[in-house]
């Protein structure tokens, strides 16, 4: 029986980690005020990044290349709403679609193959413990975490202190955006064995209520990426008693709807804990 | 640096917005064109096979007339929550649910009616099925704050998972041969549909008079006001005493309904059955009408040819997938590139550029 625990457990930890590790380059991310809904992009473009990276030079070339498919996603996220201006909605809808597809379209010859050295799943527990010690650390003992808070808080406010609000955003959303595509090697260099077209399957998606379930704070987002991952493995655990798999299959879905839901009802309906300036657009000089 | 200065543009007539818009779907194919090239393919030969494929032909032109029904009508829909900022991301299963609800009535207690009764029976069905379904996450915002976008997409894949849970199970077919495949409906729930092609007729009728409908409601309706101000200052509907809760629910109500409608379409014009996996008769409908719409900058005359623009991609994509050996995933390539170039573009839309004073 506690074998069994054990085991459920450790699965569990395993799928958590490509939500920890993507939760957290959301948060610094949605932290500096963009609201970023491209996160299965980011992770499916992470994830080809390191395919690609291991098969040609080894698993170190696959993380860097990880982070750089990732983070140019977020280039362009970054360039479009603050350069542009644009609707940091839309802008996250359209860079999730791009990504996924390209993911699939560029992946195409790659469906079946399998890397020879797959990277084993505690250099990933590792990094997500790192990641998440180090943006606590960024985010609240550092003058340029707080530069980067304050520009979600209040724009004007950090411009008016000299902070310029247009690099630090574009700065923590591809920063963000390369911790994001560690999450998606994660899935490519060691959950899986070969690539096929599903890779990510929806997480992305469940990461962009992870970091606001997790109210953005890097810590909470470590436990609550476990939670989340439980219910993942949950179906698994109650696939023996014969309940039908689809239904199972929406364990996770209706899990992070029920995690919402008491999201909402537990916090004050304004959302205290969401950065102010989260989605809004800032111009220098505009009021 | 470079003495230019932004400014916004506090105005710009219909026909610069349409300037910009043709614009940035030009620079968009420009970009596509690039992947092509990327890829390894001659990208002059691929997009003149997908404007080929698309529109080259009687049969061309038919089969996506065919597929800009439910664009159509699931984009028009969608004007009046977006004209809220309301994200409903959640068409594609609001399609599905129309769907269920049709098919499981069309199999069960319409099964003996003729065609002229049952038909807008299964409408009205799937209207309301889709309606109540995307009523959920209307709740959920107003009462819990909940992220639209968040809870419109947990259920689009739930109802995915359950519809393929019921056409696996309950609601199997006796006489297919197949797993994951329901009855046949009975023929006189089929679709007329205009001989030589597939389009049916009656959905596309329905999609013009839901345009109307919906220009009439948004321009000139106190409900169509209320949406706007929701959309346009959040704030100023609070002081005005707008009523969140029923603005919303009827949003989406329509929304919903409209998308229901168009999977009905789906159902009864096009398969005649429902299958697993469930986007063989979504097919993303739910997430291109997103992009439809906001091509069309929520207006519906302009959904009207956007959708017919973009069923022209699908079924251009579904070209060059056979000729080209592309994989599926092109169509959504192309798709974000598009929408990436148009989102780009309304800066111009926002801003003018001028000369700093020396």
């Amino acid at each position: 029986m506690m074998d069994f625990i054990l085991l459920i457990l450790m699965r569990g930890v395993v799928a958590a980690l490509p939500l920890i590790l993507a939760s957290q380059g959301q948060i610094l991310t949605e932290k500096s005020g963009i609201l970023n809904l491209g996160v299965e992009g980011n992770m499916a473009l992470g994830a080809l990044g390191a395919f690609m990276g291991s098969l040609w030079g080894g698993p170190v070339l696959g993380l860097v290349m990880a982070m750089v498919f990732s983070a140019s996603a977020s280039l362009v996220h970054a360039g479009i709403t603050i350069g542009l201006r644009a609707n940091q909605t839309v802008s996250g809808l359209a860079i999730a679609m791009l990504g996924t597809g390209l993911s699939k379209l560029l992946g195409k010859p790659y469906i079946g193959k399998a890397i020879s050295t797959t990277l084993p799943a505690w250099v990933f527990m590792i990094l997500g413990l790192v990641v998440t010690l180090g943006l606590w650390y960024f985010l609240t003992r550092t003058r340029t975490g707080l530069k980067v808070r304050i520009c979600g808080e209040n724009p004007i406010a950090a411009e008016s202190n000299g902070t310029n609000v247009a690099a630090t955003r574009a700065g923590a959303t591809l920063v963000g955006g390369a911790i994001m595509g560690l999450a998606g090697a994660f899935v490519a260099m060691s959950y899986q064995t070969s690539w096929n077209d599903e890779m990510i399957g929806g997480r992305g998606w469940l990461v962009v209520a992870l970091a606001i379930f997790a109210l953005w704070k890097p810590w909470r987002a470590l436990l609550s990426s476990f939670l989340f991952a439980m219910v993942f493995v949950l179906q698994y655990v109650l696939q023996p008693l014969g309940i039908p798999s689809n239904l199972l299959g929406m364990l996770p879905y209706g899990g992070t709807l029920v995690f919402m839901v008491i999201y909402g009802l537990v916090n004050d309906q304004r959302k205290m804990a969401a950065p102010a300036a989260l989605g809004n657009a800032y111009r220098r000089g505009e009021r | 640096m470079l003495n230019l200065k932004l400014e916004p543009r506090h105005h710009h007539g219909t026909g610069f917005a349409l300037g910009v818009t043709i614009g940035s779907m030009a620079a968009g194919i420009v970009v596509i064109g690039l992947l092509f090239l990327l890829i390894g393919q001659d990208p002059f030969f691929a997009l003149a096979r997908i404007f080929r494929g698309s529109f080259g032909s009687v049969y061309s032109l038919g089969e996506t007339l065919t597929k800009a029904i439910p664009l159509l009508l699931v984009a028009v829909g969608l004007i009046v929550p977006f004209a809220g900022k309301f994200w409903n991301i959640g068409a594609e299963s609001q399609i599905l649910m129309g769907a269920l609800a049709a098919c499981t009535a069309g199999l069960t207690f319409l099964k003996d009616l003729p065609g002229p009764v049952a038909i807008p029976l299964m409408l009205l069905l799937g209207f309301l099925a889709g309606g109540l379904w995307a009523l959920i996450p209307a709740v959920l915002k107003i009462r819990l704050g909940i992220n639209e976008v968040i809870s419109t997409l947990m259920l689009n894949y739930m109802a995915a998972e359950f519809v393929t849970f019921l056409v696996l199970g309950p609601l199997r077919g006796k006489t297919q041969l197949g797993q994951g495949v329901t009855d046949n409906l009975p023929s006189q729930m089929q679709l007329w549909t205009i001989p030589g092609t597939r389009i049916h007729l009656l959905t596309l009728v329905l999609g013009l008079i839901a345009a109307l409908a919906v220009f009439f409601l948004l321009k000139h309706s106190k409900l169509g006001y209320e949406i706007r101000v929701i959309g346009e200052n959040r704030e100023a509907a609070r002081y005005a005493g707008i009523d969140f809760m029923k603005v919303t629910l009827v949003m989406m109500m329509i929304s919903g309904g409209l998308a229901g409608l168009a999977g009905v379409g789906e159902l009864t014009g096009i398969h005649g059955k429902l299958a697993s996996p469930t986007t063989s008769l979504t097919a993303g409908y739910g997430f291109t009408a997103i992009i439809v719409a906001w091509l069309a900058r929520l207006n519906p005359w302009g959904v009207i040819v956007s959708s017919f623009f973009f069923a022209g991609i699908i079924v251009g994509g579904d070209a060059i997938q056979i000729s080209l050996k592309l994989p599926v995933a092109t169509v959504s390539v192309m798709n974000g590139i598009l929408l990436l170039c148009l989102i780009a573009g309304d800066f111009f839309l926002q801003y003018r550029i001028t000369r700093k004073p020396s």
